[in-house]
């Protein structure tokens, strides 16, 4: 109610007002009193020998839980008004107004309540209200004049919830949008509108222009139990994991994936059973499944994936799976095309994409290439161009293929990697060294491996441990494109 | 918007009457840079004042100062060295430096306004604001209800867990 009239705010009423954004303060303070006094009596009833019947024992604990919980919002919420400089100045406001009887159009000011700490007579006031921050602030000349805006002591809340609360919805979404990835998932917490407006269609549009989409690593943690995604935030240079506990339990082991533009791809495992699984399509910043139309996959074992997002028609993919014809043993690839709706069989052109031709399961992400022409699928792990070096990672942008290795170094400490980047070249079935980037890696903690990520046009190079879940920090981001670190 | 070569265009001008009925002149590709604008001069010239009721005076000047900032990077002078990307990040870094509830207000009128770079800009500030604000806080500065069962919060926090380790 308060905050209604605080809205319409019009001179004649803002004492109205004042008096009862006072009384709701004043409320609150009540309210805390009522919770001690509730939750002493809680304490005496449970530790009185004399009630001990079971279903009150059930409740007990509960109750009591409930109240502290319920104390400590409240307290907090009385502390944080206590120290809100805004509202500190608008109950000396009302001291004044009541104790003079100044007309409040008179104290109001127009546009800037806070200099109002320069007028004579406001530290009486604020003697009056109890409240001695005013007084220190009183020196602080930045308030008000646009200097200070971050949560300082003298502003414990600069956004002013009278303020933010009333901020139309949708543009809410863009501000959420913006947000470092780990607190867009948390935002899902926030209320179940919230939870619901995260899975729009628009919001999602919002939150991909928003992010560069790096979606790093792809994995199972220890024991199966989660599959993860490992996304690298620029905003804040963390890692950001997000469990896809929506991955049915079917495509956690042994099934192939790839990711690209902030989406990944699942293709089911081969011959587990007699049900024909879709292939999934999956954004996880928000969550969002699609089944591609099912192919029967049967009778073709699945070789390698490659998913593609084009970033100029926004939002249209591409997924091309490579595949051995089980009754002919003939390698082929099919594409689906989600601005066509429709798979068809790739007759030319070419597939990039890491993969897996043992029977290990566990991709040990060699790079791939096949000739849909042709028909023929080359293991770049063992092409010419790369023997000699102890290849540590592979990754591939479009049709660009990046290799880590490591170099010799001087300095015991440190450890020099380069990263080099080939072109196919189809014609001569040969990998062509375009450019290599030096890059010195300090630090890397024992046991823990490199690999390298790609999306869009960056790549960068992580170090994790077997554990899976635990990456280090020790990253490279190069724009491929730009060459820039 | 590479019609400044044209003199003609450039002498164009628009009133702007802000909420507080202040008036502003500025150049037509100043304007321009608001689709609101851009549709509203379209249809009725520039020989009306336009009135902005949403927006106050003091709000319109600092959008009014994005707008010919913008306005003159999209220029091109023989004499002058272009503006750097670089200088025009650091432009735009200092003019979002301002206080929140400034911010409030200028998210509403790049709303109305229609400006969409500007838009995107404050967005990402409001956005630095709230960075690193946990969910209770977040609830408390929007006024937002938390209308979870116990049950349903501990299955977000199980589904969201990964990302808050």
């Amino acid at each position: 109610m308060a905050r209604l009239s605080l809205e319409g705010t019009s001179k004649q009423n803002t004492l109205g007002a004042l008096h009862r954004i006072g009384q709701v303060i004043r409320g609150f303070d009540n309210s805390l009193a009522e919770l001690n006094e509730v939750e002493t009596l809680l304490a005496n009833e449970t530790s009185s020998p004399g009630i001990d019947f079971n279903g009150y024992q059930e409740d007990g604990p509960d109750l009591q839980l409930v109240v502290s919980m319920l104390k400590q919002m409240v307290e907090s919420l009385v502390a944080d008004i206590k120290s809100a400089i805004a509202l500190e100045v608008l109950l000396a406001m009302q001291d004044i107004t009541q104790a003079t009887d100044y007309p409040p159009r008179d104290v109001i000011p127009q546009k800037e309540p806070f200099s109002l700490l320069a007028a004579p007579g406001i530290p009486k006031a604020a003697r009056i209200s109890g409240l001695e921050s005013v007084e220190r602030d009183s020196g602080a000349s930045t308030i008000g004049s646009g200097v200070c805006r971050h949560s300082c002591i003298y502003h414990a809340e600069v956004m002013d919830p009278w303020l933010w609360s009333r901020f139309p919805e949708h543009l809410l979404g863009l501000v959420f949008a913006r947000l470092p990835l780990r607190q867009i998932f948390a935002i899902q917490g926030l209320s179940k509108t919230w939870q619901t407006t995260l899975k729009t269609s628009s919001f999602r549009r919002v939150c991909d222009e928003a992010h560069s989409k790096l979606f790093g690593m792809l994995g199972n943690n220890h024991y199966l139990e989660e599959f993860w995604v490992a996304a690298f935030d620029f905003k804040t240079h963390k890692w950001c994991y997000h469990a896809l506990n929506r991955l049915p339990w079917v495509y956690r082991v042994n099934s192939m994936y790839a990711h690209d533009g902030g989406l990944v791809c699942f293709v089911p495992p081969y011959g587990m059973d007699q049900e024909i699984l879709p292939i999934l399509i999956c954004n996880p910043i928000t969550d969002d499944w699609r089944a591609l139309p099912l192919i029967d996959l049967s009778m073709k074992q699945p070789l390698m994936v490659q998913l593609l997002v084009e970033a100029e028609t926004s939002g249209c993919y591409k997924v091309m799976v490579v595949y051995r014809d089980r009754p002919r043993g003939r390698i082929a690839a099919d594409c689906y095309d989600s601005e066509m709706g429709l798979w068809g069989t790739m007759g030319s052109g070419i597939v990039y994409g890491t993969g897996d031709t043992t029977d290990e399961g566990q991709s040990n992400n060699a790079p791939f290439v096949f000739d849909c022409t042709s028909g023929m699928l080359y293991d770049l792990k063992n092409h010419p161009s790369l023997q000699g070096q102890l290849v540590e990672g592979f990754a591939t942008i479009r049709d660009r293929i990046f290799a880590l290795y490591e170099c010799e170094c001087a300095d015991p400490h440190s450890l020099t990697y380069e990263v080099s980047e080939f072109l196919w070249q189809n014609s001569v079935t040969e990998l062509v060294k375009m450019k290599s980037y030096q890059s010195i890696l300090e630090e890397v903690p024992n046991g823990y491996k490199l690999k390298l990520c790609s999306s869009e046009d960056y790549i960068l190079i992580a170090a994790f441990n077997n554990e899976g879940c635990c990456y280090s920090l020790s990253i490279r981001i190069v724009n491929y494109k730009l060459a820039l670190e | 918007m590479h019609f400044q070569g044209s003199p003609n265009m450039a002498e164009k001008r628009v009133k702007l009457i802000s909420s507080d009925n202040d008036e502003f002149e500025v150049d037509e590709a100043v304007a321009f840079e608001s689709e609101t604008l851009r549709n509203m001069i379209q249809d009725t010239g520039t020989n009306v004042p336009i009135s902005i009721p949403n927006v106050s005076s003091d709000i319109l000047a600092k959008v009014l100062e994005y707008c010919s900032y913008h306005a003159e990077t999209m220029e091109t002078h023989d004499d002058k060295p272009p503006i750097t990307d670089a200088q025009i990040r650091e432009w735009d870094a200092d003019f979002v430096d301002v206080h929140p509830a400034t911010l409030y207000s200028l998210i509403l009128a790049a709303n109305y306004l229609n400006i969409k770079n500007l838009l995107d800009l404050i967005c990402q500030a409001v956005a630095n604001n709230i960075r690193g604000k946990t969910a209770v806080e977040i609830r408390k500065i929007l006024h937002i209800q938390d209308d979870f069962t116990y049950e349903e919060e501990m299955e977000i926090r199980r589904e969201t867990k990964w990302a808050f380790d």
